[in-house]
């Protein structure tokens, strides 16, 4: 048997992986990612510490799933209680891996009303069913938009039965009678989260809640749940009130203006062949760190666009701007159309940071046509069996054009500024930063620079454990912390790798290691 | 209210893989390198490989819902045949050239058996040629490659079996192995 595998090795040899493919692949896997976790359960499996109270309406909306039996009767009339009820009152709890208690959320409902404090943004988001209020005192802004729902697209409205019903999931329930309450426990497949609530036998309502997570250590808790139904609250809690110096933004006008200014054209480019839609280049904007975000309408992705300037600085691409967001059905639900396009966006960052002052610099945007040669005459018909191909295609990079422009000073300071109105991208200076420093770090690691690359991995772990402090919300690092193991494995700094890999078993949703962690921990015998 | 249990019961999913959830990067990371090397030993040129590789994990990630209960690696193996299979019809309609393939002498060496193997693989039905290389190119065990052809078991056993034989039967194939004693 040996043998024959000998020979089929032989007969079909296998290349290497190339550095640059390797990265496109990475690169194609984080922006999969990067849009998964930007599709609401994503975000849920990312921050670990977000959104109890939001869970423990979707757990109830399971109910429906349940099979008809005592138990689901049971559970259809906590639902029926919980959706008639007038006023509901949730404080959410993170709970960070030193046991720290950090208020992630605390949420009023009354009457069709909400008001939504975020403990680490330190936002706070009234809504009435007609108007949101998002108040922002870091930004001291608030900005006011026609209401879509406090949380996200809510569609069919803002009674507490109608959250219930837009949340609904497939979890699995666990019911065990405690007395004066039962408990149910829900073991949520996507985040890999285990979500206990107290029922009220009396009442029928939720009391508590706490949501773990599993690790290599055993169970984690990374969050507790407070609820109160039917107490009757003030409604000033619910009136859009705010401090006199605040900026209010008016969103619908805000959209209108970028409608009109995103509809300009900076640069059309049309393909060689003078066939396909051409490419259009609707705006450009230069953040202060230099980082350069283009909108563009056409056919095209992110990596067929090349961005150089005059001060010898190459740009990677960076991951999670989209500037149209569709529902399931491909439907456009948010972001700006242009003559009924959808504006597609790319993101790009010097690959070495820059050092102030800023400098005045000249832009190169070259658009590339990436397209397949083939020359019929020199393909031939190997054995089908053998499923060879002589194929002669060939990818062809051919450049549609190269837009410069001059830029003399940053147009926007951490973002641009039509960044509200987009499906989604980088909302503050930290998913920025991070992102910076994951494209530079594995720019270098995957082609064999491993010292340049590590300070990038060290700064993107720092400002997120910072961030996790100052917000309490809680990041999966696990693939930080292993590729920090590798990148000083590869150093030649054993002990000092292991140590970082003992990371590992502390993170959250231990079983979403890789077969390579897992080796891993099994070679540095910590499996 | 007596205690009740609702359906936790995951034993209908495969070992290990029952809770699991992917990320991309985790199933690129883990599994880049298998599907690149499907591809490679199959295809040519080489970016027409890394753009079938590419194809499959963009695929995989479009389907991650799919995936959840699976096996990544037979989930992806699986979608793989599927973008070969594709790749390969098109070629087939680009081709002009329908040549006979002739057959010259072979070296009585190890290269020549493995273009004696390649010339016996081309004489036996496809799906025959197809559970051979899975088993022996991929590694794969007959339950794998059930689950990757969407076969069964016995079926895959089969095919395997039939394969053999005609290699078996194979006098080019046969005669060089024995020349060079193996």
């Amino acid at each position: 048997m040996s043998e024959l595998k000998n020979a089929f090795a032989t007969a079909f040899p296998a290349l290497d992986v190339s550095p640059d493919a390797q990265y496109r692949a990475i690169e194609a896997a984080r922006r999969a990612d990067s849009q998964a976790s930007r599709r609401g359960y994503g975000r849920l499996r990312l921050r670990m510490g977000i959104g109890v109270g939001v869970a423990s309406v979707a757990v109830v909306a399971t109910m429906l799933l349940i099979p008809s039996n005592s138990a689901a009767s049971y559970l259809r009339r906590v639902r029926q209680r919980i959706g008639d009820a007038k006023s509901a009152h949730m404080i959410d709890w993170s709970i960070g891996p030193d046991g720290k208690r950090t208020k992630e959320s605390e949420i009023w409902y009354q009457d069709g009303k909400w008001r939504i404090d975020s403990g680490g943004r330190g936002s706070e988001t009234i809504a009435d069913g007609e108007h949101k209020w998002l108040y922002q005192p870091s930004h001291k802004t608030v900005r006011v938009s026609a209401a879509d729902g406090p949380f996200s697209k809510n569609p069919s409205g803002f009674t507490l039965s109608s959250m219930i019903a837009d949340m609904g999931s497939s979890n699995k329930i666990k019911i065990v009678d405690e007395g004066a309450s039962e408990k149910f426990t829900v073991l949520n497949p996507i985040d890999n989260t285990i979500l206990t609530l107290w029922i009220d036998k009396k009442t029928d309502y939720p009391i508590r809640g706490t949501v773990e997570t599993q690790t290599r250590n055993g169970p984690r808790l990374i969050g507790t749940l407070e609820c109160e139904f039917n107490k009757p609250l003030s409604a000033s809690l619910f009136a859009p009130q705010f401090p006199a110096d605040v900026k209010v933004v008016d969103e619908s006008a805000g959209e209108a203006y970028w409608q009109r200014e995103l509809s300009k054209e900076l640069a059309v480019f049309r393909h060689p062949d003078k066939t396909g839609t051409p490419l259009v280049l609707h705006n450009l904007q230069v953040t202060d760190s230099g980082d350069v975000f283009l909108l563009y309408s056409g056919q095209a992705n992110p990596n067929d666009w090349e961005v150089t300037d005059d001060l010898g600085n190459t740009y990677l691409t960076c991951d999670g701007f989209q500037p149209d967001m569709s529902d399931t059905k491909g439907n456009h639900v948010k972001g700006i159309l242009v003559e009924g396009k959808k504006l597609d966006g790319a993101w790009f960052t010097p690959l070495r940071p820059q050092v102030a002052p800023w400098k005045a610099r000249t832009l190169s945007i070259r658009a590339n046509n990436v397209w397949f040669k083939a020359d019929p005459e020199k393909i031939k018909r190997l054995p089908k069996g053998a499923m060879v191909s002589t194929n002669e295609m060939t990818r062809v990079t051919t450049p549609m054009g190269t837009y410069t422009v001059r830029i003399g000073a940053p147009t926007c300071e951490v973002t641009p500024d039509y960044m509200p109105y987009m499906g989604m991208g980088p909302e503050e200076e930290f998913d920025l930063r991070r992102e910076e420093d994951e494209v530079r770090f594995n720019y270098f690691h995957f082609r064999g620079s491993y010292a340049e690359a590590e300070p990038y991995l060290r700064d993107e772990i720092a400002i997120t454990e910072r961030h996790e402090r100052e917000t309490g919300q809680q990041w999966l690092q696990r693939r930080s912390f292993y590729m920090m193991y590798l990148n000083l494995k590869l150093q030649g700094r054993h002990e000092e790798a292991v140590q970082w890999l003992k990371r590992v078993l502390d993170e959250p949703a231990d079983d979403n290691a890789t077969p390579d962690m897992d080796r891993a921990l099994r070679e540095e015998g910590l499996h | 209210m007596d205690s009740t249990t609702i359906a936790i019961d995951r034993s209908d999913a495969p070992p290990g893989a029952s809770k699991r959830t992917w990320t991309a990067l985790e199933l690129q990371q883990s599994y880049y390198a298998s599907i690149f090397s499907f591809f490679s030993r199959r295809v040519r040129p080489r970016e027409e490989a890394e753009d079938l590789t590419a194809a499959t994990f963009l695929a995989a990630y479009q389907g991650m819902n799919r995936l959840r209960g699976n096996d990544p690696k037979l989930f992806l193996y699986g979608i793989a045949r599927r973008k070969l299979a594709d790749a390969l019809r098109k070629q087939r309609r680009l081709t002009t050239l329908n040549e006979a393939h002739t057959v010259g002498a072979l070296p009585l060496t190890h290269d020549g058996l493995a273009q004696a193997l390649k010339l016996a693989l081309a004489a036996i039905p496809d799906d025959q040629a197809e559970a051979l290389m899975l088993q022996n190119l991929e590694d794969l065990s007959v339950r794998e490659i059930a689950k990757v052809m969407g076969r069964s078991e016995k079926s895959v056993k089969a095919l395997l079996q039939r394969a053999k034989e005609r290699l078996r039967s194979n006098s080019l194939l046969k005669s060089i192995a024995e020349e060079i004693n193996v």
